[in-house]
C-alpha cells in the first residue's frame, strides 16, 4: 500500500514538475512576444512595460531555479493538470482575441450618462492657440476642454458608433482612457454631425477634422464637432488614451 | 524521483495543493472546462472579446506582481528563520499589528503580491493580527496609492485633493488595524487558517529534504536556488486563483454596465453599498481604481467614492479566490463581513459628519468638479 502511494506520488511529483515546466516556458514565451512585438499596449498601459521585463526575468530566474532543485512538490496529477490549465488559461483566451481591442460593445457597458454633456474644466491653455489654425488633439482633451475650444477648428481621431436616438447625420467619435489596464478603461465621446456623405461603419477608425461647438441635439445640449472631413485611418499604435495626455 | 517516507506523504508538503479536496479540485477543472466552452461558444462575439481582453488584461498586469510576491516569499522562507523572525518582531500583538498595519508606508505592496508573502509570514508563525493588518492595509497605506489618487483627483482645489488622499489612507488603516484585531481575538492560535500554511516550515516535507529544510546548514547559492524554488511553487499555487478572479471579474464587467450601477445609486441609501459592490465586481488594482472613481464625481457623494476606494484594495473577486490559498472558508467569510461592515460604518459616518463641513457639492459637484 505504501508503495502504491509512493509511486503515485513520485509520478504525480513528476508530471507536476514537467507541467510546472511547461507553464513558466509558455509565459516567458508569451510575455516576451508581447513586449518585443510592441502588443502590450492591448491590454496595458504602455509605460507599464517595464512589469513585463520584470516578469519574464522573474520567469526565466523560476525556470533555470526549478531546473536546479531537483524533485518537486507532491502534486497528484489530476491536480497538476488542473492547475497548470488555469494557469494557462489567460494565454488560451489571449491567443484567440489578439490584435482586438476594445470597442462598440465596452462602450454600451461603460459609457455614462452625461459623458458628452459639456464641463467647465478646461487643462489646456488657449494662449498656446493660433487664431485660425486647426488644433490637433485627441478625444480626451476635446472632452476636457469645450469650453475653450468652443468654435475653433480640431481635428482628432477615434472610433465610431451609431446611436439610434441621434438624428440623421449624427454619430458618436469615442476612444477609450486606461490608467493601469484594459479592466480600468472608460470612455471619452463626442457627437459628430457629418453631412457630406454616409455615415462611416460603426467600429472603424477614422479622423475628423471641423468646428467644435455647443448645441441641442435630440433632447439635451451636447458638444459636437460639425466635420468638414472625414477619412478612414489606421488603428494608432496607442489604442488607448491616458490621463497624461490631458 | 526521491523516496517519501509515508509520515512526509501523511503530513503533506507546504505546496500541496491548498484545495487538495476533491470537491475543491472538480470545481476547478468544471471552471477551466466551462471558460474553454465559453471560449469555443461564443468565439468572434464581440462581447468574449471584451470579456477576454479585460480578463487577459487584469491577468497581465498583476502577474508580475504575484510573482514578485512569490519570489519575496520564497526568501522568506529560506533565509528567514522562525526564530530570527521572533527575535526581531515586537513582543506586543497591539504593538505588532499596528507596525504592521503601517508597514506599507516603507514596503508598498499591491493586493496582489502581498497574499504570497502574507502566506509565508503565517507559515512563520507571525500572529494572524500582524499578518492580516499587512494583508488589508499594505495595498492602501502606501505613498504609490497616494500619488495616484491625488493625481485622479488633482483637477479639484488642492485642499480637497488632498483631504481625499489622507481620508482613504487613513481610513484603510484604521480598518485594516481595527479588523486584524478583531480577527485576532476571534480566531486564535492557527484557527484561522489552511492546514497547508498551518504546517510549521521546519517540519514540512517541502523539497523532500525535511532534515535540511531548516535551510541554515545549505550553501548560499543552493539556498538562493531553493527560495526560488518555493517562489516559483507559491506563484503556482497562487496564480491560479488570480487567474480564477480575474475570469469571474472579467465576467461581470462585460455583463453588467456601469450605468446600472450608477442608476442604482441615485437611491441615496444606496449609493454607498452599490459603489462598494462595484469595487468588489471591478477587481482593480488600487494604483489604478481612483481614477475610474474620479471620473464619477459628479454623480456620486463623497462617501460612496470612499468606500469604493477603500473597499477595493482589501476585499474584491479577485483577491477572494487568492484569500483561499491562506484561509480557511469560514475564516473569508467572517473577514468579509467585517471589512464589509466596518467600510460602510465608517464611511456612513464620513458622510453625516464630513458632509456637513465640506458640503457636498465641493467634492460632488457635477458640472465643474
Amino acid at each position: 500500500m505504501t508503495k502504491i502511494v509512493q509511486d503515485r506520488v513520485n509520478h504525480g511529483a513528476s508530471t507536476g514538475k514537467g507541467l510546472g515546466f511547461s507553464v513558466l516556458l509558455l509565459w516567458i514565451a508569451v510575455l516576451s512576444f508581447l513586449l518585443i512585438s510592441g502588443k502590450y499596449p492591448l491590454y496595458i498601459l504602455p509605460g507599464l512595460w517595464p512589469l513585463l521585463v520584470v516578469g519574464i526575468i522573474l520567469l526565466m530566474m523560476a525556470f533555470f531555479a526549478y531546473c536546479r532543485a531537483g524533485s518537486g512538490a507532491e502534486s497528484e496529477r489530476r491536480t497538476a493538470w488542473v492547475r497548470s490549465g488555469l494557469l494557462i488559461l489567460p494565454l488560451i483566451y489571449l491567443s484567440s482575441v489578439h490584435g482586438e481591442s476594445l470597442g462598440v460593445h465596452a462602450l454600451n457597458k461603460r459609457m455614462v450618462k452625461g459623458m458628452m454633456d459639456p464641463t467647465l474644466t478646461s487643462t489646456l491653455d488657449p494662449l498656446n492657440f493660433v487664431d485660425g489654425e486647426t488644433l490637433a488633439l485627441d478625444l480626451h482633451q476635446i472632452s476636457g476642454n469645450h469650453q475653450i475650444l468652443s468654435g475653433r477648428s480640431v481635428a482628432t481621431i477615434g472610433q465610431v458608433a451609431h446611436d439610434p436616438s441621434l438624428p440623421g447625420g449624427f454619430f458618436i467619435l469615442f476612444r477609450f482612457v486606461i490608467n493601469c489596464c484594459v479592466a480600468d478603461a472608460r470612455p471619452v465621446a463626442l457627437m459628430v454631425q457629418w453631412n457630406e456623405g454616409d455615415l462611416p461603419q460603426e467600429n472603424d477608425w477614422i479622423e475628423i477634422e471641423g468646428r467644435l461647438i455647443v448645441k441641442p441635439v435630440a433632447d439635451r445640449i451636447a458638444v459636437v464637432i460639425i466635420a468638414d472631413i472625414l477619412k478612414p485611418v489606421e488603428r494608432p499604435r496607442e489604442i488607448y488614451l491616458t490621463d497624461g495626455s490631458l | 524521483m526521491t523516496n517519501r517516507s509515508v509520515e512526509d506523504i501523511v503530513h503533506g508538503t507546504a505546496h500541496q495543493d491548498p484545495k487538495g479536496s476533491e470537491f475543491g479540485l472538480g470545481l476547478r477543472a468544471s471552471f477551466l472546462i466551462m471558460a474553454l466552452v465559453l471560449l469555443v461558444t461564443f468565439h468572434g462575439d464581440p462581447g468574449l472579446i471584451t470579456f477576454a481582453l479585460v480578463f487577459v488584461s487584469i491577468v497581465l498586469e498583476a502577474f508580475p506582481f504575484v510573482l514578485l510576491g512569490s519570489m519575496i516569499s520564497g526568501t522568506v522562507e529560506v533565509f528567514l528563520s522562525k526564530d530570527r523572525l521572533a527575535d526581531w518582531l515586537p513582543r506586543d500583538k497591539v504593538v505588532l499589528t499596528l507596525i504592521a498595519a503601517g508597514a506599507g508606508a516603507v514596503f508598498p505592496v499591491c493586493e496582489c503580491a502581498v497574499v504570497p508573502v502574507v502566506r509565508r509570514f503565517l507559515r512563520k508563525g507571525v500572529p494572524l493580527s500582524a499578518a492580516l493588518a499587512y494583508l488589508l492595509a499594505g495595498p492602501i497605506f502606501n505613498p504609490l496609492v497616494g500619488i495616484s489618487t491625488w493625481v485622479a483627483y488633482s483637477s479639484s482645489p488642492l485642499w480637497q485633493s488632498l483631504s481625499i488622499v489622507g481620508i482613504r489612507l487613513f481610513s484603510g488603516f484604521g480598518i485594516a488595524f481595527a479588523i486584524a484585531l478583531i480577527m485576532g481575538r476571534i480566531f486564535p492560535g492557527h484557527a484561522a487558517l489552511l492546514d497547508q500554511v498551518d504546517e510549521p516550515a521546519e517540519s514540512s516535507g517541502c523539497c523532500n529534504r525535511s532534515a535540511i529544510h531548516g535551510h541554515d546548514t545549505v550553501p548560499e547559492k543552493r539556498r538562493f536556488i531553493l527560495a526560488v524554488n518555493h517562489g516559483v511553487e507559491d506563484f503556482l499555487d497562487v496564480g491560479q486563483y488570480l487567474v480564477l478572479g480575474a475570469f469571474v471579474a472579467g465576467l461581470l464587467q462585460t455583463l453588467v454596465s456601469r450605468q446600472v450601477f450608477l442608476n442604482l445609486a441615485d437611491v441615496p441609501l444606496l449609493a454607498m453599498p452599490l459603489m462598494m459592490l462595484m469595487a468588489f465586481v471591478l477587481s482593480l488594482c488600487s494604483e489604478a481604481d481612483a481614477f475610474l472613481v474620479a471620473s464619477f464625481r459628479g454623480a456620486l457623494p463623497l462617501s460612496a467614492q470612499m468606500a469604493f476606494l477603500v473597499l477595493g484594495p482589501m476585499l474584491d473577486l479577485k483577491l477572494i479566490c487568492m484569500y483561499l490559498t491562506v484561509f480557511k472558508k469560514r475564516t473569508i467569510v467572517v473577514l468579509s463581513l467585517l471589512i464589509l461592515l466596518l467600510v460602510f460604518l465608517l464611511m456612513t459616518l464620513l458622510h453625516g459628519v464630513l458632509g456637513s463641513w465640506y458640503g457636498q457639492a465641493a467634492f460632488g459637484g457635477g458640472v465643474g468638479s
